[in-house]
C-alpha cells in the first residue's frame, strides 16, 4: 500500500513538474533568446511541417544550436556540456558501437566515482540507461545534456579511424568480391593471361585467321552496341511526353507527410564553389527543419574548409571532415557522410549542381509510388551552360540523350539503370543493407545501381533536373572522361567475376543489358580508333592482305559499321535536343565521330590507369565556366504531349 | 494520333488481309510461266549473290532493298509473295486514312478499289516489288511524318526519318519524298496551336530529323558505288533501275517542256487526284500548295533527266489521293468523289498498258497462259539449269529472264565473276557454251555485240528461238537436242 502511494505520489508530482514546467518556446522567450512573433512563425510552421520546434528554430536561424540546448537542458533538469571543451574519455566511448552512439545521439564523456557521465541530445529515458549499462554493466547514468552537433562532433574524434576504417574497408570486409579492391581476381587475371597467349599463338601460327577473328569480334561487338543503343533510346522516345510525377501531385504533398532529408554534399578542393553551391541549396523546396545537409570536407582540404566557413552557412549545414586516408574517393566521403546521416532519404550532389527545387519532393513521391524494393531514383542531368564552346555543347548533346532517352529508355525496358554521379536519391535504410558506395571504384555510382539490381532492388528515374556546370576544356573533360571509363571497366570486372551467381540473382535480360552498357562501353570506345585506322589503311592501300582481313561476312558487318553505324548514332545524338528543346545544338551531332575519339583517347589513358593506379581519382576541376546563371537555350520540358 | 490507334498485331493481321488478293493474283500469274522484268531482274541478281556467296559480286545493284530481301529465298514466289504483301500493306494504310475520312463504307469500298484495282496498279502491286515497296514506305513515312509535325512526337518524327532513309534503298525518288517533308515541317509548324517553338533552330532541328537519314543513305551508297566501281553515281545508270537517262543533246528547255507535257498528259488522267486536290482547296486551302506542288516536281525531275515510271507515277498519285481526302467532308461531296472515283477506272485504265511487260502480263492473265515466248523462254532456262557449273558464258544484263527461269545462276559465268572477260576473249578455253541475244542486247553486253550473228571460235550453234542463240562448244553436248 505505502509502495503504491509513493509510486502514485511520483507520478502525480511528475505530472506537477510538467505542468509547471514551461514549454521550450515559452522558455526560449522567457530568456530573451525569442521575440514572440518569431516563436508565433515557428509555430506556425511547425503546425505545418509537423516537426519538432526545435529543429525548426535552428533550421530558421532563429536561435543558435547551443542556445536551445542549453535552454533544453534546463528544461529536461539536466547539466549542459560543451563537448568542444569537455574532454571525451576515448577508452570508454569505446565501448560502443558507433553507430548506436549516432542513432541514440548520445556518448558517454567519463566516469565519475561509480557513475557514467553521458552527453545526450534527446530526453534522457530509461532506454539511454539500457544503452549503457548493456555496455558497461550496472552503473550509474548520470545524463548531460548537449547539442547533436557536438554529439556527431565527438564521436568523429573518438572513432576516426573506425569511421576510416569502415568507410574504406567496410563493403570489402562485408562482401569482398563486391569490392574493386581487388582489381582482377585470380580467375581473371588467368583468363586475361590466357587470352593473350592465345592470341599471341594465333597470330604465330595462323595469323590472317587470327587478325579476320579478331576484327569479325571488334566489328560484331561494336554493331551489337550500336543497335541496342537504337532500341533503348527509341523505346525512351517513345515516352518522351509521359511525366511520371506530374506537378500537381507535387503540389498536393504535404509539408507534414516529409520526411527527414539528408543531402551528401561531398567537396574536395573546391573552395570557389562553396559560395554558390550554399545558395543552390537555399532554392530546394523543402521544408528546411527536415532537411539535413553534409557537406564532406577532406581533413587535409583547409582552403576549402575555410571557404566553407567564410560562407557562412544556415544551421541546416553541418561540416563533416572526412578523415584522411587512402583512397581518398569521393565514394569513400560519401560513406563517412552516410554514416552520421539521418533521414529517410537521402540525396548526393556536386558541388556546383544546380537541382530543380521541387526534386526532393518527387523523390518523395516516386519512393512512396514504387514498389517496396526500389532503392534509388535517378534525375536527369544537364548542363547550364550548354552554349559556351563546342565541347560543352557535344556534352550537353550527349547527356541529354544519355538521361533524357536512354535512362527512360532502360527503365521501359526493364533493364538495369547505371546511376549517374549526382542527383541519386535512396532510400538511406536499404542503401545501408547494400552496404554503401564501394571506395575503390571510381564511377561508385554504376556500381551501386547494378549492385541494386543484382540484389533485387530497382532503380528508377525522376523526371527532374539538376544543372551542372559542363567541361569547357579538353584537358579537363579527358581527365573526367577517362576517370568514369576507368570505373565501368573496374565495374564491369566486380561483377563478372562470378558469371553464374549473377545470372541466377538478375536473370539474363539484366545481364545482357548490363554487359552492353557498362562493357559494352569501354570497349566500343578502344575500338572505335582500330577501325578507323583498319579503314584507312585499307582505303590508302587497298592491299590484298587488307581485302584478305575482310572476307564477305566480316566485310558487311564493318560497312554497316562505317555507314550506318555512324550515322544511327549521329542520328541519335540529335533526338537528344528535342525533350529540351535545344535545337541549337542540332548541327553539332554532326559532330559526333569526333566526338568519340576523344572518348577514345579517355578509353587508352582509363585502361593505363586501371594496370596503374586503378583507385586513383582523377579529380575535374569545377568552376571554369564564365556563366554563372543557368543559360537561357534551357528551358523546362515540354507539356505532357496530349 | 496516326497508327497508335491500333496494336501492331492489329495492323499485322489487316495488312495479311488486305494483301490476300495480290498475293493470290500474283502468284497465280507466276504459275502461269509469267515473271515481270523487274523480278527478273531482282531475281537474278539475288542467284548469283546466293551461290557466289558474296553480295557484292552483283556489282552494286541499285535499289538494293528488294535484291537483299529476295536472297532470303530466292525465287519469283518470293518476290510475288513480297510484292503481294508490300501492296497489301499500302491498301491498308489507305483504308485506315478512309476510315478517318468518316465517309460511309460503300463510298470508301468504291474509292480504294478504284485505285487499287485498276490494271496499271495491279500491275505494280504484283510484278514491281520495289516500286511497290518504295510506295509503302513513303506512305509509312508520311504517316509518322504527320505524327510529328501536328503532334510535336518525337519518336514519330525519328521514325519517318529512318523509313525514308530505308525507302532510299528501295527508289531513288525517297531522296526527294525526303526533302519535300523536311521543307513542310516548317509551314505545319505554324499550323499549330499549342505554341510549338516556331525560332530557326527548331525548323532546322525538324527539318535535319526529317531528312538526314535519306541524305545519309544516299551519301552512303554513292560512297560504297564509288569505292567499288571508281564512279559514285553509277548506281543511277543501273539496269535494274535506269533513274538517270541523260537526255541526248536535247536542250534544258526542251527537255522541261517535253517533261511539262508528260506530266500534264499524265495528271489528266487522274482526275481522282484533281478532284481530291480540289476538295482541299475548298476545305484546306494550304494543304492544297502540297497537291499542286507534286505534278510540278514530277515534271522537274524528268526534265533533269531522271525516269519517273508512268507507273510509279500512277501509284503516287493514286497514294496521295486517297491519303490526302480531308475529314467530314459533306455527304455531296462523298457523291461526287465516287462518281470521280468511278471514272478514274475508267481514265487510268489504259496507263502503261504500252509497256511491253504490262501487255505479256495483262494477255497472261485474261488469256490464262503466258505468250510463246515465254514459255520458250522457260523451257530454255529448264535445259540450261541441267548444264554443269560455270560452263554457259552468259551477260544478266540482257539474259536475267532466262537465269531468272532456271532458278539457279550456277551454270552461268557472269561478268560479275572474275574470269568473265578471259572467258569472253577466248570462250573455248573456259566455256562449253554461249548464250548470246540476238534481237536488242542490253547496253553493255558484249556476248550479244560479238556473237549474235556467228558463234565463237570452236563453237557451232546448238539452237535459236525468240531472240536467243545458244552455241556450245564443238566437243561439249547439246543441252537442247537432249530429251
Amino acid at each position: 500500500m505505502d509502495e503504491r502511494l509513493i509510486s502514485e505520489r511520483q507520478a502525480l508530482s511528475t505530472v506537477a513538474r510538467s505542468e509547471s514546467r514551461p514549454r521550450l518556446g515559452e522558455a526560449l522567450v522567457q530568456r530573451g533568446l525569442l521575440r514572440h512573433k518569431d516563436l508565433e512563425q515557428a509555430l506556425q510552421l511547425q503546425r505545418r511541417t509537423g516537426d519538432r520546434l526545435g529543429r525548426i528554430l535552428i533550421a530558421l536561424g532563429l536561435v543558435r544550436r547551443w542556445q536551445l540546448y542549453q535552454v533544453l537542458a534546463e528544461l529536461w533538469g539536466h547539466p549542459f556540456v560543451d563537448l568542444l571543451r569537455e574532454p571525451v574519455d576515448h577508452h570508454l566511448a569505446r565501448h560502443f558501437d558507433p553507430e548506436d552512439l549516432v542513432a541514440r545521439r548520445c556518448i558517454p564523456v567519463r566516469r565519475e566515482g561509480g557513475a557514467v557521465l553521458v552527453a545526450t541530445a534527446e530526453p534522457p529515458s530509461p532506454a539511454l540507461a539500457e544503452l549503457v549499462r548493456s555496455a558497461l554493466g550496472p552503473v550509474e547514468v548520470k545524463p548531460v545534456v548537449t547539442t547533436d552537433w557536438d554529439i556527431d562532433y565527438a564521436i568523429r574524434r573518438v572513432f576516426r579511424e573506425t569511421l576510416l576504417d569502415r568507410a574504406t574497408m567496410g563493403l570489402y570486409y562485408h562482401n569482398p568480391s563486391e569490392s574493386a579492391r581487388t582489381v582482377f581476381t585470380r580467375w581473371q587475371l588467368g583468363a586475361l593471361v590466357a587470352l593473350g597467349l592465345g592470341i599471341a599463338a594465333g597470330l604465330h601460327l595462323a595469323t590472317t585467321l587470327t587478325l579476320i577473328a579478331l576484327v569479325a569480334l571488334v566489328n560484331v561487338g561494336f554493331m551489337a552496341n550500336v543497335l541496342f543503343r537504337f532500341v533503348v533510346s527509341m523505346a525512351g522516345a517513345q515516352f518522351e511526353h509521359v511525366q511520371a510525377i506530374g506537378d500537381e501531385e507535387v503540389a498536393a504533398l504535404r509539408d507534414e507527410e516529409l520526411p527527414t532529408y539528408t543531402i551528401l554534399v561531398p567537396v574536395y578542393r573546391e573552395a570557389n564553389v562553396i559560395g554558390p553551391l550554399i545558395e543552390n541549396l537555399r532554392h530546394l523546396d523543402y521544408p528546411a527543419s527536415k532537411l539535413e545537409i553534409l557537406l564532406l570536407l577532406e581533413e587535409d582540404d583547409e582552403e576549402t574548409i575555410a571557404a566553407a566557413r567564410a560562407a557562412r552557412p544556415p544551421e541546416t549545414v553541418t561540416f563533416v571532415t572526412v578523415p584522411n586516408g587512402e583512397p581518398k574517393t569521393k565514394p569513400k566521403a560519401c560513406n563517412v557522410g552516410l554514416f552520421f546521416a539521418k533521414g529517410e532519404y537521402l540525396a548526393i550532389y556536386d558541388a556546383e549542381d544546380r537541382p530543380e527545387p521541387d526534386q526532393l519532393k518527387k523523390a518523395v513521391i516516386a519512393f512512396r509510388k514504387g514498389p517496396p524494393e526500389l532503392v534509388c531514383v535517378q534525375a536527369a542531368l544537364n548542363y547550364y551552360n550548354a552554349t559556351e564552346n563546342v565541347l560543352t555543347q557535344m556534352f550537353t548533346l550527349e547527356y541529354s540523350y544519355w538521361f533524357d532517352y536512354i535512362l527512360p529508355g532502360l527503365d521501359r525496358l526493364r533493364l538495369p539503370i547505371p546511376l549517374g554521379g549526382t542527383s541519386n536519391h535512396f532510400r538511406t535504410d536499404l542503401l545501408r543493407q547494400l552496404g554503401g558506395w564501394d571506395p575503390f571504384n571510381v564511377t561508385e555510382d554504376a556500381d551501386l545501381g547494378l549492385r541494386a539490381a543484382a540484389k533485387g532492388y530497382k532503380v528508377g528515374v525522376i523526371n527532374s533536373t539538376t544543372y551542372e556546370e559542363a567541361n569547357s576544356r579538353y584537358g579537363n573533360w579527358i581527365r573526367q572522361r577517362s576517370r568514369w571509363i576507368k570505373g565501368y571497366m573496374q565495374t564491369i570486372l566486380v561483377h563478372t567475376r562470378n558469371p553464374v551467381k549473377l545470372v541466377r540473382a538478375t536473370g539474363w535480360r539484366n545481364l545482357f543489358g548490363f554487359v552492353m552498357l557498362i562493357g559494352g562501353t569501354p570497349l566500343t570506345f578502344l575500338c572505335v580508333p582500330i577501325l578507323w585506322a583498319l579503314y584507312l589503311a585499307w582505303l590508302l592501300a587497298r592491299s590484298q592482305l587488307g581485302q584478305a582481313l575482310f572476307p564477305p561476312a566480316v566485310l558487311y558487318v564493318s560497312l554497316f559499321n562505317l555507314l550506318i553505324g555512324n550515322g544511327l548514332m549521329i542520328y541519335l545524338n540529335m533526338l537528344a535536343v528535342f525533350k529540351r528543346r535545344l535545337y541549337s545544338l542540332i548541327p553539332f551531332a554532326l559532330l559526333n565521330p569526333l566526338y568519340w575519339m576523344l572518348h577514345s583517347i579517355a578509353a587508352y589513358k582509363a585502361l593505363w590507369q586501371l594496370l596503374t593506379r586503378p583507385f586513383y581519382w582523377e579529380k575535374t576541376l569545377h568552376g571554369l565556366s564564365r556563366y554563372a546563371t543557368p543559360d537561357a537555350a534551357l528551358v523546362r520540358p515540354r507539356e505532357p504531349f496530349a | 494520333m496516326r497508327l497508335a490507334d491500333v496494336s501492331w498485331r492489329g495492323h499485322l493481321l489487316r495488312v495479311a488481309l488486305f494483301s490476300v488478293p495480290f498475293v493470290v493474283l500474283g502468284l497465280y500469274v507466276q504459275w502461269l510461266g509469267f515473271l515481270s522484268d523487274s523480278h527478273a531482274l531482282v531475281l537474278a541478281k539475288a542467284l548469283l549473290a546466293v551461290d557466289r556467296g558474296r553480295l557484292e559480286v552483283i556489282g552494286f545493284v541499285y535499289p538494293p532493298l528488294p535484291f537483299l530481301l529476295a536472297t532470303v529465298w530466292p525465287s519469283a514466289w518470293t518476290l510475288s509473295l513480297l510484292s503481294g504483301v508490300a501492296a497489301g500493306a499500302t491498301a491498308w494504310l489507305l483504308w485506315y486514312d478512309l476510315r478517318r475520312t468518316e465517309l460511309p463504307l460503300a463510298a470508301r469500298t468504291v474509292l480504294l478499289a478504284s485505285v487499287a484495282l485498276v490494271p496499271g496498279m495491279l500491275f505494280l502491286a504484283t510484278q514491281s516489288f520495289q516500286e511497290m515497296l518504295a510506295l509503302h514506305l513513303l506512305l509509312v513515312a508520311w504517316h509518322y511524318f504527320l505524327n510529328f509535325v501536328r503532334y510535336g512526337h518525337t519518336w514519330s518524327g525519328f521514325t519517318a526519318g529512318l523509313v525514308l532513309g530505308l525507302a532510299f534503298f528501295a527508289s531513288f525518288y525517297a531522296i526527294v519524298f525526303a526533302l519535300a517533308f523536311a521543307l513542310a515541317s516548317p509551314i505545319y509548324s505554324r499550323l499549330r496551336e499549342d505554341g510549338e517553338d516556331r525560332s530557326a533552330p527548331a525548323d532546322l532541328a525538324r527539318t535535319m530529323v526529317i531528312a538526314f537519314p535519306a541524305l545519309w543513305s544516299l551519301t552512303s551508297w554513292a560512297y560504297l558505288t564509288w569505292v567499288f566501281t571508281g564512279n559514285p553515281l553509277r548506281f543511277l545508270s543501273d539496269p535494274a533501275a535506269p533513274v538517270l537517262i541523260p537526255p541526248a543533246g536535247a536542250a534544258i528547255a526542251g527537255a522541261l517542256r517535253s517533261a511539262l507535257h508528260q506530266t500534264l498528259a499524265e495528271l489528266l488522267q487522274q482526275p481522282l487526284f484533281l478532284a481530291v486536290a480540289g476538295l482541299n482547296l475548298l476545305y484546306r486551302r494550304r494543304r492544297a500548295v502540297a497537291f499542286l506542288s507534286v505534278p510540278l516536281i514530277l515534271a522537274l525531275i524528268r526534265s533533269a533527266g531522271f525516269v519517273y515510271g508512268e507507273l510509279f507515277a500512277l501509284g503516287t498519285y493514286s497514294l496521295i489521293a486517297l491519303a490526302g481526302i480531308p475529314r467530314r467532308i459533306s455527304l455531296s461531296w462523298s457523291v461526287v468523289l465516287v462518281a470521280v472515283a468511278l471514272l478514274q477506272v475508267v481514265a487510268s485504265a489504259r496507263l502503261g498498258t504500252q509497256s511491253p511487260g504490262m501487255v505479256d502480263w495483262q494477255a497472261a492473265v485474261t488469256l490464262g497462259r503466258a505468250n510463246d515466248e515465254r514459255k520458250q523462254e522457260r523451257a530454255l532456262a529448264e535445259r540450261l539449269a541441267q548444264a554443269p557449273p560455270r560452263s554457259i558464258l552468259a551477260d544478266d544484263r540482257s539474259a536475267y529472264q532466262v537465269i531468272a527461269h532456271t532458278g539457279t545462276a550456277r551454270p552461268f559465268l557472269l561478268p560479275a565473276d572474275s574470269e568473265f572477260a578471259s572467258a569472253l576473249d577466248e570462250p573455248r578455253e573456259h566455256v562449253a557454251y554461249v548464250l548470246a541475244a540476238t534481237r536488242t542486247a542490253a547496253p553493255g553486253d558484249e556476248i550479244g555485240l560479238r556473237f549474235a550473228e556467228r558463234p565463237p571460235d570452236g563453237f557451232l550453234l546448238d539452237g535459236t528461238w525468240a531472240g536467243w542463240s545458244l552455241y556450245r562448244r564443238v566437243d561439249a553436248p547439246s543441252l537442247l537436242s537432249q530429251p
